[in-house]
């Protein structure tokens, strides 16, 4: 029959999920169906339960394992946040609790359960103090030391399983802060742990519920050592697992819209007052306008005016992660004003942008669920004040107590971007095609005319008869930005470091005619000016390209490399669209529709082939080579284990209790021969005669006379299979009043 | 039985996770998450996929090897106990062997012995923890056989939850086997019914009674001097007498009565068999012609035609009689050449009753033995009747010393002592 409590929370599971139906019907949200399906799974799993799950488990394998899944799970969680001074030291707390579940599972210990109640609630306390405080990685913290503040109530089967689903919690919370490779070799030591839990609960529930056991004959056992046969079945339960979760992985659609649970920020808000002035931290003291052999983390782009004379490269350091269903160019701001050798921002005004709620409102307009995706920008190494976007940005979750908009649309912070901050962005797909574009027409508003065709007295002759030539023609402004587009893209070469510009000069002159190379921002300005010859309003835009996406972690790896600029045109009733003027780029700037496959996106543009092997393999060795250092502990270690186990060293008693799981040499469970073997050993040590491991207890009598009525009892509560009755138990307690 | 496999609450638990995951990794966008529900998901996929091939790769046989035989006190000569033959009370060996085939399986068996009543030895569950692959597993164990009867061992119900406890898949293996347990052979002391006339027949001066010769013996006084052979006494020196087929051996009749009746009791049924069993062996050994008369086929228009049983056969057909005959014994006791019939009874059925006493009119010597539960008022309504007719009527319980009770002398007049329907009627 059902414990009441097991039905009261069935019930309330079931009332939960038909709760959740309800309202998902209403609103129509798949994503609350799926709690509710949730629910109702786990109200018919939690009654399926079986009993023998509740039974106390005196399995010391299980113990171990689940023991190995917790501390992998632990150990992911520190590689990865680096909180070691905390790992180490929960380790060690998670074996005492162990050792504490084990001994007291034969019934529940309301102590331990109150202790671990209290610990608990002091770990959420420390979570919130921490977050409020500035601590690193405050919810990595209360997940480990959760862990390990209810380990001592893991007495039977089913705790058992509960800590190994702790172990999943903490591996969880690494898997949302792994940016590479090396978490898959956490996770495949945890899944090889589970898998070897579940295989030997099994085992164990077939010998325990079976009165033969059948093995495998000696003889045949020995004729099958005599070669190595890896197990048939282990192998081929790998290759399916492997086989079975890479196809799941790469064929699960993904639903990437609006997130039911928003995206928050944990970093402690920024306080400064953002302004039009942009601070770049990777900005050189002297900037040289000449060519300069050197790369580095600083863009041009990221500035107050872009000076298209300078000349650096760029280092291939990773700058930030960002997470999207979409692929996009991650923009950051536009300059309107072009003078010959730099773009700049003409009003450098910003606006000020209230904080509504939980996040900021950049872009009042009604959209669709659906319509709107989620990015996560993970800060890497110091970035400008800038915020970088996908699409058109809607919502921006930014622990800032202010933002502004400058006059481009670009969004600004108080201070510049430092490492371990996390800002999300809500945009909406804005993917136009090129029929749209087309229809789109030339009626311009008047101070979008005026502000993006300006055009000083430097741009040449030839730009614009070329500009001219290239427009032959075409319809559409679109038709001719596509024009001037692929003709940069086929007619010039890229380098980080084409000749100084002459003093005097025009750069995009310069850039096409004389020198017919250059960075991205030459390409940009060259089709801006040409495009605003021709009264097609454009703007130079700065930012990063996508980078290199990993499918396995989800996220985009944006380089200093990445820094790009590109061009935006203007289309009535469209607003502005992005153009890719730079050879070697991806040429369609425009962020992409939400990827509802992983092959959508990630296998189709990056190299299959050079993704895990190399990656996983350098992960792994760089696991092994942190470990390295405490290889030759733990081979100490181990040896010592065995030893102990083998009662090499006898006087060790202590030690080897502890590291035995607390079993005696006898699994004692009658209180009698509890009461009497501990009367024994409390009598040895009074009379400081203790018996060594080679004597028989009745040999140690003769040594030691005092305890002689003792040592039979003991033979009767070691040995006799009826228990001791009362008057020999009080017999051995008697012994107590007479020795004192 | 076709297999079936079924989900436990770990395959739930696991699902259940794959889903909270593939929520999560929906809601954050972190790919691992992806990874992790799908490992959780492949977990599941897997262990069902390899669940499916875990009874397939498994084959077992199963062999019966007779150890410790019963004693057969008594029996001998002509019902000597036949050679591997197994017989109620035997002791026998059953093995089970197991392989594994292309791979390697875990699987928990229930093995049903239909050999024995003992719920220990009946019903096992054997748990095989790894049955590796071309590796070879045996069990045997002793049983005592306690029935009769051809006894077919069913295929071997196996669970798997291998790997991981995710699923369970339920079928059965094949190790078909069938044994023919011939009935406990209790070797009886005398009976009076076949006694009297085989001392009749021992009289006789003549070694047999037909005219074909079969063989020599010595002399003995009374021998007619024209059977003596004279070539064998001129070659061994002393009188050798020729020995003639017994073209008129005495014959028995030993009928069972196997109709369905309406309440049937097995043990009684059992014990009657056992009672055949020992009266047959009783007349073969004492040199007479048995033929056994069962009414034991179902089809109601089925003849029953007695035949002549060898020690083998009339083992054979006891051992796989059973009551549900459809045709009255009666119908069939109409009109026997023997001159000697002895009548088993399960049920005490008074027109059989009346059958036989009509039988012991005629002049046949008839022995009636009635098997029962209780004495009850039937029983003994049968048992006055057929007494009355002059019927030598013992009546046995199941559980009784009833070697005893057929080798005492009847207690009341006999055919030997009165043949007429006069005579008997005078108790």
């Amino acid at each position: 029959m059902k414990r009441l409590s097991t039905l009261i929370l069935q019930l309330f599971l079931y009332g939960t999920g038909l709760l959740l139906t309800l309202v998902s019907l209403g609103l129509r949200t798949w994503t609350l169906a799926s709690f509710a399906l949730l629910a109702f799974l786990m109200g018919y799993q939690y009654g399926r339960a079986r009993a023998s799950a509740a039974a106390p488990e005196d399995s010391r394998q299980l113990r171990l394992m689940a023991y190995g899944a917790q501390v992998v799970g632990m150990a992911a969680l520190a590689w990865t946040t680096q909180l070691w001074w905390l790992f180490i030291p929960a380790t060690v707390l998670l074996y005492g609790g162990h050792q504490i579940a084990y001994r007291t599972r034969a019934r529940t210990s309301w102590w331990v359960r109150i202790a671990g109640f209290i610990l608990l609630h002091l770990v959420f306390a420390w979570m919130f103090f921490g977050m409020f405080n500035g601590q690193p990685y405050p919810q990595a913290q209360a997940a480990i030391l959760a862990t390990v503040a209810v380990s001592a109530a893991l007495r039977t089967r089913m705790n058992l399983f509960s800590g190994i689903g702790l172990g999943m919690a903490n591996l969880y919370v690494a898997a949302t802060l792994a940016r590479d490779m090396s978490f898959l070799v956490f996770l495949a030591v945890f899944v090889v742990l589970l898998l070897a839990f579940l295989w030997r609960a099994d085992d164990e529930d077939g010998l325990k519920a079976n009165l033969r056991v059948l093995r495998t004959s000696a003889t045949a056992r020995q004729a099958s050592a005599t070669r190595f046969v890896p197990n048939a079945l282990v192998v081929r339960a790998s290759a399916a697992l492997v086989t079975i979760t890479a196809l799941l992985f790469v064929f699960t659609p993904r639903f990437a819209g609006h997130p039911l649970v928003p995206p928050f920020t944990l970093h402690a808000p920024i306080q400064s007052a953002p302004t039009g002035q942009i601070i770049n931290p990777a900005a050189p003291l002297v900037r040289l306008a000449g060519a300069v052999n050197s790369t580095g983390d600083y863009y041009p782009g990221f500035d107050s005016a872009l000076d298209l004379s300078y000349r650096s490269g760029l280092s291939s350091d990773i700058m930030m992660y960002v997470r999207s269903p979409a692929a996009s160019y991650w923009r950051s701001h536009a300059y309107d004003t072009y003078d010959g050798r730099t773009w700049m921002l003409a009003d450098e005004s910003v606006e000020r942008i209230p904080l509504e709620g939980p996040f900021y409102e950049l872009d009042r307009f009604s959209f669709r669920r659906d319509d709107v995706f989620a990015q996560t920008y993970q800060i890497v190494r110091p970035l400008p004040n800038l915020i970088f976007t996908a699409g058109r940005p809607v919502q921006l979750y930014l622990a800032a107590t202010e933002i502004a908009r400058d006059s481009a649309g670009g969004i600004r912070i108080g201070e510049a971007l430092t490492p371990n901050m996390v800002y999300s962005v809500i945009s909406a797909e804005n993917r136009l095609d090129a029929e749209v574009l087309r229809a789109a027409g030339t009626t311009y508003p008047t101070e979008i005319l005026q502000r993006y065709t300006q055009l000083p007295a430097s741009v040449s002759e030839r730009t614009r008869v070329l500009a001219a030539e290239l427009a032959d023609n075409l319809p559409t402004p679109y038709d001719v930005a596509k024009a001037i587009e692929l003709h940069l893209r086929s007619n010039y070469a890229y380098t980080y470091f084409p000749p100084p510009q002459p003093p005097g000069s025009d750069a995009v002159d310069v850039f096409l005619f004389e020198d017919r190379r250059g960075m991205c921002a030459l390409y940009a300005s060259s089709m801006a000016v040409m495009l605003r010859t021709l009264g097609i309003p454009a703007r130079l835009v700065a930012g990063f390209g996508t980078g290199d996406f990993n499918p396995f972690t989800n996220l985009y790896e944006v380089r200093a490399d990445d820094a790009h600029a590109w061009v935006e045109v203007y289309f009535p009733e469209h607003g502005w669209v992005p153009f890719e003027p730079t050879a070697g780029w991806n040429g369609d700037p425009q962020t992409g529709g939400v990827q509802r496959w992983v092959f959508t996106g990630a296998f189709g543009t990056v190299d299959l082939a050079s993704i895990p092997t190399e990656q996983i393999a350098s992960a792994g060795l760089s696991i092994l080579g942190a470990v390295a250092p405490w290889l030759p502990l733990l081979a100490l270690g181990t040896l010592a284990f065995v030893l102990l186990r083998r009662r090499r060293l006898p006087r060790l008693h202590m030690l080897r209790r502890i590291l035995s799981w607390g079993e005696r040499r006898t699994s004692i469970d009658h209180p009698g021969r509890k009461a009497i073997l501990t009367q024994y050993r409390r009598a040895q040590r009074k009379l400081r005669l203790r018996r060594n491991p080679a004597e028989t207890t009745q040999e140690h009598a003769r040594r030691s006379p005092g305890v002689a009525n003792l040592a039979t009892l003991v033979d009767i509560a070691a040995y006799r299979p009826a228990p001791p009755n009362a008057d020999e138990i009080q017999q051995a307690r008697a012994w107590k009043r007479e020795g004192r | 039985m076709k297999p079936t496999t079924k989900p436990t609450a770990r395959a739930g638990t696991l699902l259940v996770a794959a889903l909270v995951l593939y929520f999560f990794a929906n809601q954050t966008q972190v790919g691992w998450l992806y990874v992790m529900a799908a490992v959780m998901g492949g977990c599941v996929l897997a262990a069902a996929w390899l669940n499916r091939a875990m009874l397939r790769s498994v084959m077992a046989s199963r062999s019966i090897r007779l150890t410790t035989p019963a004693a057969f006190p008594g029996a001998k000569g002509a019902t000597a106990r036949i050679a591997d033959a197994i017989h109620e009370g035997d002791r026998v060996e059953v093995m089970l062997r197991l392989r594994a085939g292309k791979s390697t399986a875990q699987v928990t068996l229930t093995e049903v012995c239909p050999l024995t009543s003992d719920a220990q030895l009946r019903t096992q569950a054997l748990y095989i923890p790894m049955l590796s692959r071309s590796a070879i597993i045996e069990h045997s164990y002793d049983v005592d056989v306690t029935q009769r009867g051809i006894h077919r061992f069913d295929p071997l119900k196996a669970t798997s939850h291998a790997p991981f406890g995710i699923f369970a898949r339920q079928g059965t293996i094949t190790a078909d086997a069938a044994l023919l347990v011939y009935p406990e052979v209790r070797p009886l002391r005398r009976l009076e019914l076949l006694d009297r006339r085989q001392t009749l027949q021992q009289l006789r001066a003549r070694a047999g009674h037909g005219s074909e010769i079969i063989g020599t013996r010595p002399y003995r006084p009374g021998d007619s001097p024209r059977h003596i052979h004279w070539r064998s006494s001129a070659r061994q020196q002393s009188l050798i007498s020729k020995e003639f087929a017994d073209d008129a051996q005495p014959a028995l009749l030993l009928t069972l009565d196997c109709f369905a009746h309406p309440y049937p009791t097995a043990t009684a049924f059992e014990t009657s068999v056992k009672i055949a069993t020992a009266v047959g062996e009783y007349a073969l050994r004492s040199g007479y012609r048995v033929e056994l008369l069962a009414n034991e086929h179902t089809d109601p228009k089925a003849a029953h035609m007695p035949h002549e049983e060898t020690w083998h056969t009339l083992l054979e057909r006891l051992a796989r009689v059973l009551p549900r005959g459809t045709q009255h014994l009666a119908d069939l006791l109409q009109k026997p050449s023997q001159a000697q019939v002895a009548a088993v009874l399960p049920y005490p059925d008074l027109t059989c009753a009346a059958h036989l006493s009509r039988l012991r009119a005629a002049g046949i010597q008839v022995l009636a033995i009635v098997v029962s539960d209780a004495q009850d008022e039937d029983c003994a309504a049968v048992a006055a009747r057929l007494r009355s007719a002059g019927v030598d009527t013992r009546i046995v319980q199941p559980g009784d010393d009833w070697e005893n009770t057929l080798a005492a002398s009847a207690a009341y007049p006999t055919a030997s002592k009165a043949n007429t329907r006069a005579e008997i009627a005078a108790p």
